[in-house]
């Protein structure tokens, strides 16, 4: 399963950036058609994105509920995944700002709901950071993400396209959802991307849950190293004062 | 409510803050007039910091004084988590009092529909109240409280910020505000919802 989803990521890959040089043309109604290729890369990214810190909320959720540590790595290894395919699309989106718009960083809605994204996943990680006790960390982190993944529908899909906020914003919107939004070269190149990123997410997924399996296996080998070492070590403290009390007693 | 009246002091130096900060505010603009979305910004980001240090002080003060672990056993999560809601909101209340008139008076008058801003105000802070109260419950055991709380809360609160500060600019403008006021109901709604479930879950085990 790994090696086929590895395999679909590498070919993919390879696939798209092929694709994005050499077939896909120009966009029509930009002012640099070129760089609209971009979105082949950008608009995969952010929807992997999302998906990902949606099911670092469901992983929080079934912590929350049932209370196992695996739930736990998953939240972890989701949202950690999505934080990687936000930053990827941040920059990307900066790549294609800096081109049609004439500098990275507009403060267009999309790159400032983006943006709250990553400080709140951010968050998510300092608050694991501070707290040392497996089970208080995964608690409380799984409460936060429950709650952060609440913020993710409403970040991406309705404050971008509030009327009193979309009014200033330069992003093109809507593009997969209307049928004129995309031709047939860049839809198909975006799909594409999906099913490339896809695979790549659920790589490293699985890697990221394969790390917090043996990060648990080596502590408990070490909780067990350190309870046997302590148990030997009483041994022969037992066994030189009885050695010692001997001595004394022969002494006298 | 009565409990929490013990922490006075805490209110006191919380106003006292808020006022700090409008009055910093002030400086900043030295009665300059201000454009719409500027002036809408300005309100909002001296309301948040002169409430921010007062509204989760509640769990804090609980585990800093060690009675936190009585309402555990004594209290359902439910009943604490609206207490201390309660108490925030009426926090809320009372600074509002305080630091609106003044932003009013020392940075620039606020114009527009007396309606339309009691509604952003009041959803307003029923969101900015629900979210700080969950996030003062998760902190409330780290060592860093203090920091991580700011940490937490200001990227949650973001999006509530924006809506109130295009809310607030549509109203100084004399435009239409329902679509922002939609925009915060559901935020607030769904914070509120979310908030509850999530300490309902943690609450015992923190």
């Amino acid at each position: 399963m790994m090696r086929i989803a590895l395999g679909i990521a590498g070919l993919g890959m390879f696939v798209l950036v092929l694709l994005a040089f050499f077939w896909v043309p120009p966009a029509k109604g930009f002012q640099d058609p070129g760089s609209a290729r971009i979105i082949l890369f950008h608009v995969p990214a952010a929807m992997i994105s999302v998906f990902c810190f949606l099911a670092g909320g469901f992983f929080g959720w079934r912590y929350l509920r049932h209370r196992q540590l695996l739930d736990d790595a998953r939240a972890v290894a989701a949202n950690e995944v999505g934080m990687l395919f936000a930053i990827l699309t941040t920059l990307t989106g900066m790549v294609f700002a800096s081109q049609q718009w004439g500098k990275p960083w507009h403060w267009d809605p999309r790159q400032t709901t983006i943006l709250i994204l990553l400080l709140i996943y951010a968050a998510y990680f300092a608050l694991r950071a501070a707290l040392e006790d497996d089970r208080q960390r995964a608690l409380l982190s799984a409460g936060y993400t429950v709650f952060a993944a609440l913020t993710v529908p409403l970040l991406v899909f309705v404050l971008p396209r509030l009327p009193a906020i979309a009014e200033r914003s330069l992003h093109p919107s809507n593009v997969l959802a209307r049928k004129e939004g995309l031709d047939w070269f860049y839809r198909s190149g975006v799909y594409l991307g999906f099913l490339t990123y896809g695979a790549l997410s659920l790589v490293l997924y699985r890697l990221r849950i394969t790390l917090a399996q043996l990060e648990g296996q080596i502590h408990e080998l070490a909780d067990r190293v350190k309870h046997e070492h302590r148990h030997r070590v009483g041994w022969h403290l037992h066994l030189s004062a009885v050695a010692s009390r001997t001595d004394q007693e022969a002494g006298e | 409510m009565l409990q929490e009246w013990r922490l006075r002091q805490g209110i006191i130096s919380s106003l006292l803050m808020g006022v700090v900060t409008v009055v910093g505010v002030g400086f900043a603009v030295l009665g300059e007039p201000l454009e719409a979305g500027l002036q809408a910004g300005l309100f909002w980001i001296a309301l948040l910091f002169g409430l921010f240090p007062a509204l989760a002080r509640g769990f804090i003060t609980e585990e800093e004084t060690g009675t936190a672990d009585l309402l555990r056993v004594g209290a359902r999560a439910s009943a604490v988590f609206w207490g201390k809601w309660l108490f925030h909101a009426t926090l809320y209340l009372l600074l509002s009092v305080v630091l609106i008139p003044l932003y009013a008076l020392m940075i620039t008058p606020l114009r527009g529909n007396l309606l339309d801003w009691l509604m952003l105000w009041i959803l307003g802070g029923f969101c900015l109240v629900s979210v700080l109260t969950l996030c003062g419950a998760l902190v409330a055991c780290t060592a860093v409280r203090g920091a991580l709380l700011a940490v937490l809360t200001f990227p949650l609160l973001l999006p509530l910020l924006l809506l109130l500060i295009a809310g607030t600019k549509a109203i100084l403008l004399g435009q239409n505000v329902y679509g922002a006021l939609q925009g915060v109901l559901g935020y607030a709604l769904m914070m509120s919802t979310g908030a509850a479930w999530v300490f309902e879950r943690i609450w015992r085990e923190t």
